[in-house]
């Protein structure tokens, strides 16, 4: 029962609109990286939108949404594995990476808003596991950070992503930084980096369903996020994989917070 | 004077909404025809049930439950019997009465006068011991029970309401008595919820006592207010009821009858004149809203009760204080209708046991239907839609609870986390706002009372 009832003010945020924000959010990332890498870039996108477009109609008839067009999510997906991965990448391992991401971080577990997986961090995850790549020439990498700044700006205003998920993932990596971990600021010259942590590690279907179970995730993440990274900073791969470990992780630390709030909530009641 | 505490709720949702009622009282259209609906969460046994065709007086009763043979139901208003109703499951969903001028039935209160058990018996004689409601679980309370405290609602902060103050002003006599008369149904305080203003309540009885409230919607709610004033549980009980009835208890001791009559708001951006109308529990709304619309009807959408439940109804419920007549939303787009054309292909409806919640996926021109159907599922954890965890839930929440996490678990029919998490202090109407800015399309008012079904020992 989404409901933009005419003539009230608010609510003109349906779903369909939220999730069309985060793709435009990352237009102008795309079209930086377009200059750049023109064609190949085009044909990784278009190869992604049609994996994630097949693997929908094949799964649709068995899911309780029964919805055949893709989501503007999955559109954007397909843009994040583009932009994420080189554009020199073979398109069998695209391919497979799209399709491990998506069936397994999220029809499998029947789609956004059920599953605690981000898709492409699972994909990219596959990818990193199966080809032992290094990766250090990712598509974004080209374009400067600034062209996030919008994303980020509206994201935190109309609270598409926890402003304290990105604070503790700030924080948790400051932290680290006093036991020799790279600083915060090493990570953020990046545009990789930034576009990891604003797209993925901030999703709010990764991090906690409460404030604190918020706060805890951030940290933990960012934790993660300084402890694997100190070896070779701005390694996507390590990056990948640490978010795949505090996503994983995510539903425990939920649990946790459920667990000590009931307890609190009992005392207080009786 | 009495010092008035003050409860400030910082979180909640304040909707700017077209069409704001004027806060004076109008004489409502002619309405012929009246139903009697049952009261909330009952499950009724009627005998000796009134025919069609037969005289009722207002307060006669209209037939006996065999399960509490004690509390009467009663006819709202004098008249005609037109119809009795019955949902699918065969129990009873209305009396339609055609009203009629004739006197109202007179109740000998001299035995209620200062007397608890005068007053409980006269209470259930006349019906209006079903317009008091128990938490936890919303019931009518039963014939024995002692609630822990009893709230009046004096408030009401959801969008286009009437306000309580201007309806007490209209029989403050009535308002004092009934309040009176509440403080001795209960060994604990009555408290008046109001909004700012001078006190309510200005008797010298040390057990009533004004509490004001201040902040956006759900301030007004009995929700929150027991949860400032008086927790529940499994053990501890406690009572609201609207002012309104207040006053009808006041009337009853003071003058011998129930009035029939009520003020509601009808109001929203369609309306052509928003205002406050007199008129009676049960009425039927396209009586009540004709000649009242801006445009033709096929263009509005007309809710009975909060616009945040978004509820249609035939009749205007017993506990329903507005009427709500909005502009009908664009027509869908055409993807959204290719979804949907698909989505009810043989192939997928199977797998839609509950038909209800999806069909009202299809984004921001759906609106919920009436929510009879869904009680007739056997599945006990019907399937429901996506819900991501956003923050801006956190935002609105004023209750003592988690809300994802309480929405997980209702959806997921996960009853002990759900009773942890403080379902039971909720009834289905605090969560419509949820329901409301919630992208995902779920029903967590309907998913709510499902589970207060199960927890009360009954089939989801």
């Amino acid at each position: 029962m989404t409901t933009a009832l005419p003539g009230t003010e608010t609510f003109f945020w349906t779903e369909s609109r939220l999730a069309l924000l985060w793709l435009l959010g990352l237009v102008p990332a795309l079209l930086l990286a377009l200059l750049t890498h023109k064609l190949p870039l085009v044909g990784n996108i278009l190869i992604a939108l049609m994996t994630l477009q097949l693997w929908r109609c094949a799964i649709a008839p068995l899911t309780s949404d029964g919805r055949y067009v893709l989501t503007w999510f999955e559109i954007t997906q397909a843009c994040l594995f583009a932009l994420l991965l080189p554009a020199a990448i073979p398109a069998w391992q695209l391919v497979l990476a799209v399709s491990f991401g998506t069936v397994f971080g999220e029809r499998l577990l029947g789609g956004r808003g059920y599953t605690f997986l981000n898709p492409v961090v699972v994909g990219l995850s596959f990818h990193l596991f199966s080809y032992d790549v290094v990766w250090d020439n990712t598509v974004i990498g080209t374009v400067p950070e600034l062209a996030l700044l919008p994303a980020l700006v509206a994201f935190l205003a109309l609270e598409l992503v926890s402003w304290r998920t990105l604070t503790a993932l700030l924080f948790g990596t400051f932290c680290l930084q006093l036991i020799g971990a790279p600083s915060p600021l090493v990570f953020l010259e990046s545009s990789t980096v930034c576009l990891v942590l604003l797209y993925l590690a901030a999703d709010p279907v990764v991090g906690g369903s409460s404030n604190l179970a918020r706060w805890l995730t951030g940290l933990f993440t960012g934790s993660l996020l300084a402890i694997l990274a100190m070896p070779s900073i701005g390694q996507l791969s390590t990056i990948i994989f640490a978010l795949l470990l505090a996503s994983l992780s995510a539903p425990l630390i939920d649990h946790l917070v459920v667990q000590l709030y009931t307890h609190r909530r009992r005392r207080r009641v009786a | 004077m009495n010092h008035v505490k003050t409860i400030t709720v910082h979180r909640g949702l304040t909707l700017s909404v077209d069409g704001e009622p004027v806060q004076s009282i109008y004489q409502g259209p002619k309405v012929s025809t009246v139903a009697w609906q049952p009261p909330a969460g009952a499950r009724l046994d009627p005998q000796k049930l009134v025919l069609p065709d037969q005289q009722v007086a207002r307060g006669d009763p209209l037939f006996t439950d065999n399960r509490t043979p004690n509390i009467q139901h009663v006819a709202p208003v004098s008249g005609t019997v037109l119809s009795v109703l019955h949902n699918d499951d065969h129990s009873l969903k209305a009396i339609e009465i055609a009203r009629s001028n004739a006197p109202a039935r007179q109740f000998v209160t001299d035995n209620a006068q200062g007397d608890e058990g005068g007053l409980r018996q006269l209470l259930m004689q006349s019906g209006l011991w079903t317009q008091l409601r128990e938490r936890p679980f919303e019931i009518t309370p039963s014939v024995d029970s002692v609630p822990a405290a009893i709230l009046v609602t004096a408030i009401d902060t959801r969008p286009l309401a009437a306000d309580p103050a201007v309806i007490i002003a209209l029989d403050k006599d009535a308002f004092s008595r009934g309040l009176d008369a509440l403080s001795l149904l209960s060994t604990g305080t009555v408290y008046v919820c109001q909004a700012s203003g001078p006190a309510l309540y200005e008797g010298p009885s040390e057990r009533i006592k004004s509490v004001t409230f201040a902040g956006p919607h759900p301030a007004g709610l009995p929700g929150i207010h027991i949860q400032q004033l008086c927790r529940v549980g499994r053990h501890q009980h406690a009572w609201h009821i609207d002012c309104q009835d207040v006053m009808a208890i006041g009337i009853l001791l003071r003058d011998g009858e129930i009035p029939g009559e009520r003020v509601i708001s009808l109001a929203g951006n369609k309306v052509l004149k928003p205002r406050l109308l007199r008129t009676y529990i049960g009425a039927r709304i396209d009586e009540l809203i004709c000649d009242q619309v801006k445009h033709e009807p096929s263009s509005v959408v007309t809710f009975v009760g909060s616009i945040f439940a978004q509820k249609c109804g035939q009749w205007l419920g017993r506990f329903d204080n507005q009427i709500a007549i909005m502009a009908r939303p664009a027509k869908r787009h055409c993807l959204r209708r290719f979804n949907e054309l698909r989505r009810n292909t043989p192939m997928t409806k199977h797998r839609n046991t509950n038909t209800d919640v999806h069909n009202t996926i299809a984004g921001n021109n759906s609106y919920k239907k009436p929510s009879n159907e869904s009680n007739t599922s056997t599945n006990v954890t019907p399937s429901h839609l996506g819900f991501v965890a956003t923050p801006r839930l956190e935002r609105v929440n004023a209750f003592d609870t988690l809300p994802a996490p309480l929405m997980r678990a209702l959806l997921t029919n996960d009853l002990v986390t759900a009773e942890a998490l403080g379902c039971l202090e909720l009834i289905p109407e605090d969560l419509d706002l949820f329901s409301f800015i919630c992208p995902s399309g779920n029903d967590y008012a309907q998913a709510l009372a499902r589970c207060h079904r199960q927890l009360q020992g009954y089939p989801a």
